[in-house]
């Protein structure tokens, strides 16, 4: 017994060695490829104008030469380990090879985990070697350490996924092109079969939001060539529920792959090689796949060019059969080498798949509690409403977004009621009115009476407290329902945004007081201009800029003045009636009101700068504009003490 | 010893093998001849363990051969067309091999190495078919198995490595005592060194006796009879085929010699002569009594 353990050890080491030697030439490749990328990287950046200028964070320009290197090796990697896992276990896919590899001394078992290892490390290696590399010269110091590492790691769960899956896919196939076509078709098939019913949804049911798809593990759960992608999006985006989901199921799913993958070396009839599919569903399940996606993408496209209406089902119906058949046919020729083969069960599979998914679209006319589904306050972690990325953690918020959600809802289903149709909505609020005029100035008239309305886009994201997310988005649906529960919904508006929590959310630098803008960079100038609007019209307005170059811009000045306008703010009880306080929110401002703009203007040279870089509109910003209205006392007074006149504006 | 018992093998609706049975003796040299698709190739894959058989069993010495690499150990394959990886050559081939290998001898490699003439750095592929073949056979011969199945090993080979190949099979033979199995259609070089044979057709066995046994249980008969036969006169006999050419006749005939002899003497034929057979003309006898020939062949 221990002789024969000890033999299979030493024959699995020394076929080990020999599958790692075999593929030395793709870890060389794979290894020159990922340092002329590298350097490349460098050229790239250094060469921009932003590298050059002497105020620029060389840390910060290295972080990122960091990230883009990761991430393009990841690519590579991606794409090496499928190479790898072809050349690897091409033995399978030769009758010759074949013969030579089923006569030696050794397992199935010890064969296929000792290539398996040899070839997946072979692809690890240099990924690894490369990205430590690249770590090491563009470390921007501990903090960052931790994403440097992770990215890496996802980058090796990546390949250890893609490549478990090929070798799976190598064993269940007679040749080398069939294997390769069904790795990539695989992947192809199952993301792009996904987003075409998920897009099928999003056309039809009122609320349902494409982008919801990217926020969970469904869009890789069965296509391992995204996984890394998928890894790094949620954690730059710092979605790490759907992270960790994806981990773990990424973990799962190479586990499950590694486990099948020595069934069916076990399994395998050698005599398969050069011949047809040693697992005889294989090539129709991606038949049946491919007829999916392909006629469910014409479908969609031809349904929803039309207007909406019962007739698109049977449009969508008719393309979906033509196309799908036309698919399925064509690639049965290619796996059989023409009509030889087990077509009839292809074809019974092809219809079932077919009637289910022609009973799935039926289903989504019913809206299968998308339409009307509303998370519970209690249950939600945060929600964010409108693409502001303003998330509100208080419950109290939670609730008035949740109550918004429950009257859009309302509106959304008198105007556009079950059953949904594919096809394109009239959303024009021309087409309510015989003359376009009337609908200029209908709309015109609206937006004047709900202003918030106006202002906000009604898309929800609720974190829930299990860690999984709830996204909706009216903000074509909408368009029909604006008339309803109107004055409900502003009121609502308006209770959130003169909330506190809002105010310090639109303020950020006010309140974020260990912000890297706030202690690391100062600003260089202060401009006040002094507006007004006139009563009389509203695109009208008198505009007097007032720049005073002697405004103070040292530390203490910025941060007094910070304090005052805190103070400010948090005592305006119609905060919303303003113009925003915040640069990125362009609102109306109430007419006749005075109102002094404060401009706080960082040096353009530091644009760049991390410090400068707000992760929640991702851009880097250059000036901070505060407006001040009379009732800003706090400030007024603060400027006025500071040498500044508030009188001649006629504020104090 | 190797036992091979009941042996099935099905491709899709083919069936290759149908309960195959025979046994193959320690230290022999067993020639497995049969007609073109008879499943001799298909045979030495299940006893190598490439092959898992659908019905019955190989044994190797009371052990299956399939997923068993003890057994496997023991046996050494080179097919109709030995496979090499486009890099390789004979010292990378020799480095997998001699870990695979616990009976690998060295020795005796470098010995080869100076018989053939192959250099152990050039690209295998780059060689012709039969330097190829004899790159194979080094390594088998190398590892001294006990049991090693060669699949038209003599096919490519020049008539003077093929008596080098004969001689270093009999020194196998006699030095290890290790039991050879060879598939070849070339039965003129396997007369000269089986002293057994197996023939099979369709996927069953029509014949399995050792070498002498299987010429000496078959004549052919010359002789010239002054008189025309009368009928049935050699109704005693087990005659495979009659051929008349003129006065000429030409018996092949199955049984004992004398007998065969006797019978026909009686006839007073004016000239008589009794030939050995090849084992090609063995083989061509055999497989004309199930129906294997080349009229009935034209006919279709």
């Amino acid at each position: 017994m221990t002789s024969t353990i000890s033999s299979k050890n030493k024959n699995f080491a020394r076929l080990f060695k020999w599958a790692f030697r075999r593929n030395r030439t793709i870890l060389i490749i794979f290894s020159i490829l990922m340092a002329v990328g590298i350097a490349l990287d460098l050229y790239v950046l250094t060469m921009s104008s932003a590298f050059s200028s002497p105020s620029t964070d060389l840390t910060y320009q290295f972080g990122i030469i960091g990230y883009a290197s990761i991430i393009i090796a990841q690519i590579g990697a991606i794409f090496f380990a499928i190479i790898s896992a072809s050349h690897t276990f091409a033995f399978l896919h030769n009758k010759r090879s074949t013969d030579m590899f089923g006569a030696i001394p050794a397992t199935r078992s010890t064969l296929y985990f000792s290539h398996l290892l040899g070839g997946m490390i072979s692809v690890m290696i240099p990924f690894a070697a490369g990205s430590l590399i690249v770590m090491g010269f563009t470390c921007r110091g501990l903090d960052y350490l931790l994403a440097d590492i992770s990215f890496i790691l996802f980058g090796l769960l990546g390949i250890a996924a893609v490549y478990s899956f090929a070798t799976l896919i190598a064993y269940c196939c007679g040749t080398a092109l069939d294997s390769n076509i069904i790795v990539f078709v695989e992947n192809l098939v199952y993301f792009g079969a996904v987003a075409i019913f998920w897009g099928m949804a999003t056309a039809m049911i009122p609320g349902c939001s494409f982008d919801n798809i990217f926020n969970t593990p469904i869009i890789t759960l069965l296509s391992p060539i995204g996984f890394c992608g998928f890894f790094d999006a949620y954690y730059l985006d710092k979605q790490t529920s759907a992270m960790w989901i994806t981990v773990v199921w990424t973990l799962i799913f190479t586990a499950a792959m590694v486990l099948l993958g020595n069934i069916a070396a076990k399994k395998r009839r050698a005599e398969t090689a050069q011949n047809e599919f040693n697992i005889k569903w294989l090539p129709v399940v991606i038949k049946v796949g491919t007829s999916v996606l392909c006629g469910g993408f014409i479908g969609m496209a031809a349904a929803s060019a039309q207007y909406s209406g019962f007739s698109n089902m049977f449009t969508f119906c008719f393309w979906y059969l033509i196309i799908g058949f036309a698919a399925f046919f064509i690639l049965h020729l290619i796996f059989s080498r023409g009509m030889k083969g087990r077509f009839l069960p292809s074809l019974i599979a092809y219809f079932c798949t077919t009637a289910a998914v022609i009973g799935f679209v039926f289903a989504l006319t019913t809206g299968l509690g998308i339409d009307t589904y509303v998370p519970a306050a209690a249950n939600v972690s945060s929600v964010t409403l409108s693409d502001s990325k303003l998330v509100f953690y208080e419950s109290e918020n939670i609730e008035t977004v949740s109550q918004i959600h429950r009257l859009l809802i309302e509106g959304v289903q008198k105007e556009n009621p079950r059953p949904y149709y594919l096809g394109q909505e009239d959303i024009s609020m021309v087409n309510n009115y015989s003359e376009s005029y009337e609908a200029e100035s209908a709309y015109d008239h609206f937006n004047k009476q709900y202003p918030l309305i106006n202002r906000t886009n009604f898309s929800f994201h609720y974190n829930k407290k299990l860690g999984f997310a709830t996204d909706r988005d009216y903000r074509i649906s909408y368009y029909r329902a604006r008339y309803y529960n109107c004055d409900e919904i502003e009121a609502l508006l308006r209770k959130l945004y003169n909330s506190e929590e809002y105010k310090k959310i639109s303020q950020r630098d006010l309140w974020e007081s260990d912000s890297a803008r706030r202690n690391n960079m100062l600003p260089t100038e202060a401009e006040l201009s002094y507006c007004t609007y006139s009563a009389s019209e509203y695109y009208g307005s008198h505009y007097t800029d007032v720049t005073d170059e002697s405004l103070k811009t040292d530390e203490a000045f910025i941060e007094g003045l910070y304090q005052a306008v805190k103070k400010d703010i948090l005592a305006d009880q119609e905060y919303y009636y303003k113009v925003s306080n915040s640069y990125y929110d362009y609102s109306t401002p109430v007419l006749g009101q005075k109102y002094l703009k404060l401009s706080i203007q960082y040096n353009p040279d530091d644009v760049l700068s991390p410090a400068l870089y707000d992760s929640y509109t991702y851009r880097h910003i250059t000036s901070i504009e505060l407006i001040i209205t009379e009732d800003y006392t706090n400030t007024l007074n603060y400027l006025e003490n500071s040498g500044i006149s508030m009188t001649m504006y006629d504020l104090l | 010893m190797l036992e091979i018992k009941n042996v099935t093998k099905r491709f899709g609706d083919k069936t290759a093998l149908e309960k195959l049975s025979f046994t193959v003796p320690d230290g022999s040299v067993f020639g497995l001849i049969g007609s073109n698709g008879s499943g001799k190739s298909t045979l030495l894959r299940i006893i190598s363990g490439v092959f898992k058989p659908d019905g019955g069993s190989v044994e190797i010495d009371g052990e299956s051969t399939f997923e068993n690499p003890a057994v496997k150990e023991k046996c050494f394959f080179i097919s109709d067309y030995p496979y090499f990886y486009n890099s390789s050559t004979l010292d990378s081939l020799v480095k997998l091999y001699r870990d695979l290998y616990s009976t690998w001898n060295e020795e005796k490699y470098r010995r080869l190495c100076s018989l053939f003439p192959i250099n152990p750095k050039d690209r295998i592929v780059n060689m012709s078919k039969g330097m190829q073949r004899q790159a194979a056979l080094m390594i088998a011969l190398s590892v001294c198995p006990k049991y090693i199945l060669l699949d038209e090993i003599f096919d490519g080979l020049d008539p003077v490595v093929r008596q080098l190949i004969k001689k270093l099979i009999m020194e196998l033979v006699a030095e290890n005592s290790t039991t050879v199995m060879i598939a070849s259609h070339n039965l003129r070089e396997l007369e000269d060194v089986c002293d057994h044979v197996g023939l099979i057709h369709k996927g069953g066995v029509v014949m399995e006796k050792e070498l002498d046994e299987a010429k000496l249980g078959i004549h052919r008969v010359q002789a010239v009879f002054e008189n025309e036969l009368g009928e049935g006169v050699f109704n005693d006999l087990d005659i495979v085929n009659i051929k008349k050419q003129g006065k000429l006749m030409m018996f092949t005939v199955r049984g004992d010699g004398q007998t065969i002899e006797d019978t026909i003497r009686a006839q007073n034929p004016v000239y008589m002569e009794m030939l050995p057979l090849t084992l090609e003309e063995v083989f061509i006898s055999e497989m004309e009594a199930v129906g294997y020939d080349i009229n009935n062949i034209l006919e279709k």
